[in-house]
């Protein structure tokens, strides 16, 4: 396989006949079906099929999505098999035929090569008719062509595809550095505009092209040593704390002795020390579900995929973060505190004394006082971020942020600040004074 | 008669017919081999064949996800081992975990890897999940999987809170009466849910066989089916999230 440049760097002209899997499909470019005994070709890309004048009338590019190849000239090939002219055997068939090597997102020189990569088109040629261009090879090669593919390779969809507009990204160490990953996928063709040729290269074709411009290494030991090593790691670890620290058992069972306190596994201490604060079902039941539910709406409200793969999408969101956990640490405590040394049933009880009715005041003091609370400390949160004009990435930040502290926060404080009666104590205290 | 020397020995069984029945490409030392090795092995194949350099830095992904699924393959071996010397019945429970920690070799060694595995199972899944939110790897096109992985982090608890119970101790049984309370509160529904979860009106050997038969195999097929989606999501995805 060539190293630089997986996909082939030119198309095969194809017979359609009957039994072709492209006949009667419509062409993007003039909007026909591709009848039997016509010629057609397949976008190296998408692999949308059109025809073989219409892909010449592009400027030999696809319709589609813009990629760049040129028509293979030789015998049209009925077989329906997959267009792949790895090798280009154009010279051999003593057709003058342009063959340059198209980079994967097919930046590349056309048949009549724009002025500005004119020049090295010819040895281009020559060296895509040689047939695989060995790795070593493209990274040393001096000749001005490979150092001229090189650099279209950057600017994706360059000349040839109307000036696009992506900024190229810094040049990558090694472009021909094994940008083969096209071996495994065909880079997902979404033919967003499928009747504008020279439309703008997609979105995804661009992220694509992006992502291929970075240096590729190989999984093996690239990925597996790490992963090899952390597994390692991790059993050593795991060995050596499970041969010194045992875990708990206690007596047998006995339904007629409960332990005072009686505690859930410490992952759902949190659900348990809300259940302390109001309803169980609004604890036990009505908030996780939300929790959930909302966890899994994220990115649902969330698409903008430009922040992808930045840490806290950059230093804004990471002041977001900061604001949020200490914001909702200082909001957890406080409320635990406050209905610790006021008691929001005692108090709703003593100002609204006609609630004393033991239905109506379990409502209004453990569903209906808890639920506004929990929405004015959530409004509250967006009203302190709202003065950056946050993006809808922050909000998430700020609320994701919010759910994660509050987990972890009242998991900590159930495991080691309560104790006896589930009330407060400090953990060295051993159950002795209560907290405040 | 010539001793024949390490090096001659490793050729001649390198070059066995048993050998290479089982090997097909020597060891990854060039560029070929190594992507013939991952991409022809079964266990590594869910690996791309190449991995973008920025996507693989240990500063970015902590090898969380690795980590738990490493978490979980321990938790399987040790389980089965456990499973063993475990009987799910309430007059032989208590009794077979305390042979497990004093009569069955390295039996101690087994439950406490156990125990401990499940409680960094739900950390490492937890930081996992904070890990691609906070880096905004559930962005599209990785909404879905966002979606498979929340449902593992739930089904890692429930597997964590069935397990709980097996020891039949008081921890155990005051720990499940407390959670299945918070599960019976479900409004409307509340009674069922809690009989659902007991399967009887309180702590019984009904409760203990439904929360066993979950616990081992169930939620673990469960789990193993997400997981399968969530790697090969990860793969058609575009493979692990990057800076575009």
């Amino acid at each position: 396989m060539a190293a630089d440049g997986s996909k082939p760097a030119l198309i095969s002209v194809r017979q359609t006949t009957a039994e072709s899997k492209w006949a009667g499909s419509t062409c993007p470019k003039c909007s026909k079906p591709i009848q039997p005994g016509e010629q057609a070709v397949l976008c190296p890309k998408c692999y949308t099929p059109q025809h073989r004048d219409c892909w010449a009338d592009n400027g030999n590019k696809c319709a589609v999505d813009g990629t760049p190849a040129n028509v293979l000239h030789r015998g049209a090939r009925p077989a329906a098999g997959a267009a792949r002219p790895s090798t280009a055997p154009a010279a051999g068939d003593g057709t003058p035929a342009p063959a340059h090597v198209t980079s994967t997102e097919g930046a590349a020189a056309t048949a009549e090569p724009p002025p500005v990569i004119s020049a090295p088109a010819a040895p281009a040629a020559d060296l895509a008719a040689t047939g695989e261009l060995s790795q070593p090879a493209a990274v040393t090669a001096s000749s001005p062509a490979v150092r001229a593919e090189a650099a279209v390779t950057q600017t994706t969809g360059g000349p040839t595809t109307g000036g696009t507009s992506r900024p190229a990204r810094p040049p990558a160490p090694a472009p021909a550095g094994g940008r083969a990953n096209g071996a495994g996928r065909p880079a997902p063709a979404r033919p967003a505009t499928p009747a504008a040729p020279g439309a703008q290269v997609s979105r995804t074709a661009q992220r694509s092209a992006a992502r291929r411009s970075q240096a590729q290494l190989t999984t093996w030991p690239h990925l597996l040593m790490p992963e090899f090593i952390s597994s390692v790691l991790l059993i050593i670890g795991l060995t050596v704390m499970a041969w010194f620290i045992n875990a708990p058992l206690e007596e047998h069972s006995n339904p007629n002795r409960t332990p005072n306190p009686s505690k859930a596994p410490w992952y759902f201490l949190n659900l348990q020390e809300l259940l302390l604060h109001m309803h169980p079902a609004l604890a036990g039941v009505i908030i996780p579900t939300l929790a959930v539910v909302l966890l899994m709406a994220i990115p649902y409200l969330d698409i903008n995929s430009d922040e992808t793969g930045v840490w806290f999408s950059g230093a804004r969101g990471r002041r977001v973060f900061w604001i949020s956990a200490i914001y909702t640490t200082v909001m957890n405590l406080a409320l635990i505190m406050i209905d610790k040394v006021i008691g929001i049933r005692a108090s709703v009880e003593t100002a609204l004394p006609f609630l004393k009715t033991a239905w109506l005041s379990e409502i209004v003091t453990q569903t209906m006082v808890p639920t506004a609370i929990i929405w004015a400390v959530s409004v509250g949160l967006y009203l302190i971020i709202a003065p950056t004009r946050p993006t809808v990435r922050e909000v998430m930040i700020a609320y994701f942020t919010a759910f994660a502290v509050t987990w972890v926060l009242l998991a900590i404080i159930g495991s080691a600040f309560r104790g006896q009666g589930m009330e407060l104590f400090w953990p060295w205290d051993r159950g002795m004074n209560r907290i405040g | 008669m010539r001793v024949p020397t390490s090096t001659q020995v490793s050729e001649f069984v390198r070059n066995s017919r048993l050998w290479r029945s089982i090997f097909r490409y020597s060891y990854p030392t060039d560029r070929r081999n190594r992507i013939m090795t991952v991409a022809k092995n079964v266990f590594l194949h869910l690996h791309p064949n190449f991995v973008p350099r920025g996507a693989i830095r240990v500063t970015y992904t902590w090898c969380l996800g690795g980590l738990s699924f490493m978490l979980f393959l321990i938790l399987t071996v040790t389980g089965v081992l456990l499973m063993f010397y475990y009987v799910p019945s309430v007059t032989r429970a208590y009794q077979d975990i305390k042979d497990l920690e004093t009569v069955v070799t390295f039996g101690m060694l087994m439950r406490n890897m156990h125990r401990w595995s499940a409680h960094g199972m739900v950390i490492t899944v937890f930081l996992h999940m904070c890990r691609v939110f906070y880096t905004g790897s559930y962005k599209p096109p990785r909404e879905f999987n966002w979606v498979v992985g929340v449902i593992l982090f739930v089904l890692t608890l429930l597997l964590s809170f069935t397990g709980y119970l097996l020891p039949w101790d008081q921890l155990a049984f005051w720990a499940i009466t407390v959670g299945a309370t918070l599960g019976g509160a479900a409004p409307l529904l509340g009674p069922q849910v809690n009989l659902l979860l007991l399967a009887d009106y309180e702590i019984s050997q009904n409760t203990l066989i439904r929360w066993y038969t979950l616990h081992v195999i169930a939620l673990p097929l469960v789990l193993s089916l997400f997981l399968a989606v969530h790697f090969w999501r990860v793969r058609q995805d575009g493979g692990i999230s990057q800076p575009l």
